[in-house]
């Protein structure tokens, strides 16, 4: 079964994710490392501090200048550590932001030049891009008809599945349309993203996007993308004014989850892997496959904190092997490590 | 010292082109395009390809180096570069003209673009050694160093199969592999036809020798004079010594001072490294502490990971450095000893765990470059030496 890699965008990162990972898989903390050591002079701070020394998961973690640099270094660290322990994408999926964790990975991208680039545009935005808020809906599928009267300054900003939207917009607006909401008992939670993506609100910003976009070099993708734009699959030609419209596209127009993920499972079955912290895509994919669908989700981590467990349990859905974790890589755990005859 | 491939940039010269009208028109002559709007502009996505980025790289090489001299006044006491940067170093110590040197530059460039079958990749925190002794415990025959850029940095290169086998073995404790995107096994034993081609149009030049010594990629030692057909033919397929070259010029005078010429910083960062790396080897921790760290094969995390930022990072790969040195020679110790005590269908029972009466089926060997091991039998496994006593 094709394995497709998905990595989540703004909102999934929380404080303390995959701390212990990071604690006791010495490979994973050594790509987080290699990450915070590209990003500390950008950002001017480690990430690793920002991610594991303080606050716990629950301390707000919303400044988009250290959340974009820890989403990418997070799935990149993950990424890493899941394709040694044998795990091979056939499809890179990436949500937003993780558009660019997927380019990475797939090769497109170097890494320092990712990072850098997610530093910088979070630089432009918090400069530039108006404050907004962003608001997970569930339970309202015809939100656009049911609230038509309470949507100006908002719009719908992705669709994951039939009952899940989110919707952004001025923070004025949104104001009035949680009153509405609230009122009528419809479920919403605001993620922690201060700005509108994937609205009108970020179309001032194409200029200086671009010109960002435009000093990236593009390698050719060593794995196919599939476009949660528009679900259509890259193979990978290097056209670097092609990438940087599509890059636009991603970060500008409302992510289409729900059809990216229904377009693929017509075409056969997949196996669905959540390469980001929170486990949301696995659980959006659970709701949009078909009842007798024969297609697969994992989370890779998630919010519980029992990291170890959660990946191996990931390791071991695509038939890999898990090194027995003790409290530490220790040799006594070789036999299980490396004790393969394949 | 001059930077080779992977410096290239869109933008790069920025000015410069201007600043020297009449280089530059000579340059679109040879070249049959603008270098201007190559550099600068880049609309038809051809800085990425060996053919044009190495004219490329040269001209801006070269237009920095007279800008430098111009606003200066200082001329260099010794040259180098790395790969394609020698040309802009030969052409600073006045072996050609920047038209002959382009004309090479851009005969090389085509030549290596037409070796498509080959791939390259970094190696990161393995020493040279290791990853030659690893290579051969693997059977890798086909794949050789293309760059010895620090004695951390290594560039391997080789036949796509054997670059990509190269993944799985080169992933323990800090050692990271990081796949390049070239067209081709640049510096290796792929590249000898178009170091046959090159080699026959070189012949065909005079040059004069070196007026400032030149450290040499093939060697790491100044050029000797009549040598530049030899040295740069055969440099296409073989090791960038660079972080020898960097040593060489250190061991010049305590104050050598570098000065990277082009665009970025690439080298620049290496040499940080380098001097990064020979600081700590000469402050080494006692050896005890040393030995216990190996000893737990605890993992290999920088002590100072929740201070600030910047800093850890040398740390931690010199940490790497001699943790690794010092397992590997005593993985291969531990190896010797079993072997010359337990043969093979020797009776052993773990220390750690419970898995009954053991009996080993092969003799012992390092796995990883650092892991002493040997196979069991019925267990399909390998099992640590340090676990085991013979039963």
């Amino acid at each position: 079964m094709p394995v497709v890699f998905m990595f989540s965008g703004q909102s999934s990162q929380y404080h303390q994710m995959g701390r212990e990972l990071y604690d006791r898989h010495p490979r994973f903390r050594m790509w987080m490392e290699h990450c915070d050591e590209i990003a500390a002079p950008l950002i001017g701070c480690s990430l690793c501090d920002l991610l594991y020394r303080d606050g716990d998961k629950r301390t707000p973690f919303d400044r988009l200048l250290h959340t974009n640099p820890a989403l990418i270094a997070f799935e990149y660290s993950l990424a890493r550590v899941l394709m040694e322990a044998g795990a091979r994408p056939d499809y890179l999926l990436g949500y937003s932001l993780g558009e660019l964790s997927a380019m990475i990975v797939g090769g497109a991208l170097a890494l320092e030049q990712g990072i850098e680039f997610a530093v910088e545009y979070a630089r432009v935005v918090e400069s530039e891009g108006p404050p907004a808020t962003m608001l997970a809906v569930i339970d309202v599928p015809d939100i656009e008809r049911r609230y038509v009267g309470q949507l100006a300054g908002c719009w719908v900003s992705a669709r994951n599945f039939d009952r899940h939207v989110v919707v952004a917009g001025t923070v004025e607006a949104m104001k009035r349309l949680r009153t509405m909401l609230t009122r009528d008992g419809v479920a919403h939670q605001v993620l922690a993203v201060n700005y509108g993506f994937h609205t009108e609100m970020q179309q001032p910003l194409e200029t200086r996007f671009m010109a960002l976009a435009r000093n990236l070099t593009v390698n050719p993708l060593r794995v196919p993308m599939v476009s949660c734009s528009d679900g259509a699959i890259y193979d990978g030609s290097a056209d670097a004014g092609g990438w940087q419209q599509r890059l636009w596209t991603t970060f500008r127009h409302p992510v289409a989850f729900d059809t990216t993920i229904r377009g693929l499972v017509d075409t056969g079955d997949f196996h669905f892997l959540d390469v980001g912290p929170s486990g949301t895509l696995a659980t959006f994919v659970k709701y949009l496959l078909p009842a007798d669908s024969t297609s697969r989700f994992t989370e890779v981590i998630n919010p519980s904190g029992r990291d170890i467990q959660t990946y191996v349990n990931a390791l071991r859905s695509m038939g890999l092997d898990a090194p027995q974790w003790h409290e530490a890589m220790v040799p006594s755990t070789l036999a299980a490590a490396v004790g393969v005859s394949r | 010292m001059f930077p080779g491939q992977g410096s290239q940039a869109r933008g790069m010269g920025g000015i410069l082109f201007d600043a020297f009208p009449e280089l530059t028109a000579k340059a679109d002559a040879v070249l049959g395009y603008s270098i201007k709007e190559l550099c600068l502009e880049d609309p038809r996505r051809e800085l990425g390809k060996t053919q044009f980025t190495q004219p490329a790289l040269y001209v801006v090489n070269a237009l920095s180096y007279y800008k430098r001299i111009q606003d200066t006044g200082e001329t260099p006491d010794y040259l180098a570069g790395h790969s394609l940067g020698e040309f802009n170093a030969l052409l600073a110590a006045e072996c050609f003209d920047f038209e002959t040197g382009l004309k090479l530059v851009k005969k090389r460039g085509e030549l290596m673009s037409q070796a498509t079958d080959g791939a390259m990749a970094a190696i990161v925190n393995a020493t040279r050694e290791q990853i030659e002794a690893l290579l051969k415990e693997k059977g890798l025959d086909n794949v050789d160093i293309a760059n010895h850029n620090t004695p951390l940095q290594t560039v391997i290169s080789g036949p796509v199969a054997d670059i990509a086998a190269c993944q799985e073995i080169f992933q323990f404790d800090r050692v990271m592999y990081v796949p390049l995107n070239t067209s081709g096994a640049f510096h290796s034993r792929l590249m000898i036809p178009a170091r046959q081609k090159f080699e026959a149009y070189l012949k065909k030049r005079k040059f004069a020798k070196p007026k400032i010594p030149v450290i040499a990629n093939l060697t790491a030692q100044a050029y000797p004079n009549d040598a530049i057909v030899e040295y740069l033919s055969r440099q296409i397929h073989s090791t960038v010594r660079w972080s020898d070259t960097i040593h060489h010029l250190m061991a010049l005078s305590d104050d050598m001072a570098f000065v990277e010429i082009g665009h970025g910083d690439v080298l620049t960062k290496m040499i940080l490294k380098i001097k990064q790396i020979a600081a700590n080897a000469a402050a080494e921790p006692a050896p005890a502490v040393r030995g216990a760290a190996a000893e737990t094969a605890a993992p290999v995390s920088p002590p100072a990971a929740s201070a600030s930022a910047t800093a850890p990072a040398a740390d931690a790969t010199v940490d790497a450095r001699s943790v690794h040195n010092d397992r590997f020679a005593r993985a291969e110790q531990k190896v010797a000893d079993w072997n010359s005590r337990h043969p093979v269908g020797t009776g052993v029972k773990s220390l750690v765990a419970e898995y009954g009466h053991l009996v080993t089926r092969t003799p012992a060997m390092v796995l990883f470059g650092h892991r002493a091991a040997v196979y069991m039998e019925g267990f399909n496994g390998y099992f640590d030496l340090d676990e085991l006593a013979a039963a």
